[in-house]
């Protein structure tokens, strides 16, 4: 069963990475900055689609993880002078690290108290950290040095490139994951638990590790926003952010991986360009939110885009013999 | 092949399954009958682990199962179907009998998220695997339906072959005519004595008492969780004690 690739797909997705690539030359430095969170925000709702949407893990409290990928990340660069990628891979184990803590102690419940006890457990990590004298509390942590490129200080489009790269790494392994007998382990356990282990999957074990994996992403998107922005502090990370991300994944389509990065880019360069209304963003998220579960209950990418001809006539295009045969 | 002694099973105050003890011999169908509330699933459920036995000791080829979790118990070699069918609404035929083979893959998730080449290999490999079964059981042609989608008769069997995709040794079937009509019934029949040829110990559980009868080579009596009969088609239908609380008048002779 060779996969046969669609020479119009290929040419599709070659546009795309050239109108990727070149587009930051032509766009001012706040655009290029709106790209890196939405590449940020791309991350964290890939990796949150992880547990909500393939596995049926309602966590509430991703954030949290977030919040501890971007603090690991910043202390170690700005107390012990430790160089970036250091700095992000441990942005990404400290995660994973708490990550498998919470999940040990959440894991095991059901629904609804899971999705209370990781918002609660989100919400005292982050009081933790915002009280902590090693985290510098209150005040946040300061002068997060950009990373280093051949010798200079990379530029914001360098570091857009960084992000870029790395979630195009990331959409692909997600994609390979999805797909082979570990997505398909978990999509049993989100329909059917107990069904799962009549056919012998360690359940628990299996929540573990992809709790643990997309905790470790969160972390890694943590470090590269602190190490973005230059500057932390508790308040970035509350838990309206997590709610954020969970409309991201809901609008954009759970347990698809185009649904979550299309919500985060959509939920990210809209409230952009309606700012005017930005003291209503979280008011605008709550309502899409609602709109989409009442309408779209399977995301924008569920929806039946071939009603509408034009996208209908692209999709035949492009499907020839891109339909898998199994 | 499976012995449980005395195994009891307590909710509370309430013991819904009363020191039961049973044997089951490689290569038969054994039957449960029993009224409402009897215990057949709750005894079921002690077997593979999602209730604990409050005592007892259960055995199955020469181990002690008591109290393992559910996915150890199905790993010894136990396959089984619930009383209300459990598909993966979300998949497909296929992908549901797919899931079956779990246990027998061997990537892991450095595998999977790398798409290494053995992964792929053994990805094709289970995929024929899969497409086999589904032949022998004639369900080859809806493999591409949603699970939900099939005929109520047909959620039932995909079901077992799910639990057949396991491997097991013994079979265990709650209920498996439940809801279907006469024709499926037959059919299922034909399907269960066809697995138990190819060497599939079976342990059943059936309201349907035409089709236990015929199928059964033993049949064990539960009422109020305790154990009040057991022995052939024969001789159970004979049984005071089963007439008067499970098969009525109409079963004698
Ligand atoms: N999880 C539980 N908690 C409390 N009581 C339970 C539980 N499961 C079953 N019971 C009780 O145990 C008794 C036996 O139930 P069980 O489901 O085993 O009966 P059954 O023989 O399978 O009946 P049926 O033929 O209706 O399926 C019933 O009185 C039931 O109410
Ligand atoms: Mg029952």
């Amino acid at each position: 069963m060779k996969k046969k690739i669609n020479p119009r797909a290929l040419i599709l997705l070659l546009a795309l990475l050239a109108l990727l690539t070149a587009f930051p030359f032509c766009v001012s430095n706040y655009i290029i900055q709106i790209a890196v969170y939405c590449g940020i925000y791309i991350m964290l709702a890939v990796s949150l689609n992880l547990l909500v949407g393939y596995t049926g893990i309602f966590s509430m409290g991703h954030v949290a993880f977030f919040c501890i990928g971007a603090y690991t990340s910043a202390l170690l660069a700005t107390k012990l002078g430790i160089a970036f990628p250091l700095c992000f891979i441990a942005g990404g184990i400290g995660a994973a690290f708490i990550g498998a803590l919470v999940g040990f102690a959440t894991l095991r419940l059901n629904d609804i108290f899971l999705a209370f006890t990781t918002m609660g457990l989100g919400e005292v990590i982050r009081i933790i950290i915002q009280n902590a004298s090693f985290t510098n509390g209150a005040l946040g942590v300061a002068g997060i040095p950009m990373p280093m490129l051949a010798g200079h200080k990379m530029t914001r489009i360098e570091f857009y490139f960084m992000v870029l790269i790395l979630v195009l790494i990331l959409v692909y392994l997600v994609s390979r994951l999805v797909h082979s007998n570990t997505g398909r382990t978990l999509k049993m356990i989100r329909d059917d638990a107990n069904a799962a282990s009549s056919l012998g999957v360690n359940v628990f074990r299996y929540k573990m590790t992809i709790m643990i994996l997309s905790c470790f992403v969160a972390g890694l998107a943590g470090s590269l926003y602190a190490t973005f922005l230059q500057y932390i502090n508790a308040s970035n990370f509350s838990i309206s952010i997590s709610i954020n991300i969970i409309a991201m994944v809901a609008i954009g389509g759970m347990g698809t991986i185009s649904g979550p990065i299309i919500g985060a880019i959509l939920l990210q360069v809209l409230p952009e360009a309606i700012r005017f209304l930005s003291n209503y963003r979280q008011l605008m998220f709550g309502i899409a939110l609602v709109i989409s579960i009442m309408f779209a209950p399977r995301g924008l990418v569920g929806l039946n885009w071939k009603r509408i001809p034009f996208i209908a006539s692209v999709c035949e295009k492009l499907k020839t013999n891109n339909g898998k045969e199994i | 092949m499976l012995y449980a002694e005395e195994v009891s099973v307590r909710f509370g105050g309430l013991t819904a399954v009363d020191r039961v003890s049973l044997h089951i011999v490689p290569d038969e169908i054994h039957a449960i009958i029993g009224p409402n509330g009897a215990g057949k699933s709750t005894f079921f459920n002690a077997i593979s682990g999602i209730n604990k036995p409050s005592e007892g000791k259960i055995t199955f080829q020469g181990k002690d199962i008591t109290g393992l979790k559910q996915h150890q118990v199905a790993q010894m070699g136990i396959g089984r179907t619930f009383q209300n069918i459990k598909l993966f609404g979300s998949m497909t035929v296929m992908e549901n009998v797919l899931c079956g083979y779990h246990q027998h893959v061997k990537s892991g998730l450095v595998h999977d998220l790398f798409g290494l080449p053995s992964q792929m290999r053994e990805e094709a490999e289970l995929l024929e695997r899969c497409k086999e079964l589904l032949a022998r059981v004639e369900l080859y042609d809806k493999r591409m339906m949603k699970a939900n989608n099939l005929p109520y008769g047909e959620q039932r069997k995909l079901e077992i072959v799910r639990a057949m995709a396991t491997g097991p040794k013994l079979l265990m079937l709650d209920e498996p005519a439940a809801g279907m009509n006469p024709s499926e019934t037959e059919e299922l029949k034909q399907f269960i004595r066809k697995i138990n040829a190819e060497g599939l110990t079976i342990l059943l559980i059936e309201h349907d008492v035409k089709m236990v009868m015929s199928l059964a080579d033993t049949i064990t009596v539960l009422d109020h969780g305790s154990k009040i009969a057991e022995g052939s088609a024969d001789e159970v239908k004979n049984d005071e004690k089963v007439i008067e609380a499970y098969l009525g008048k109409s079963y004698r002779r």
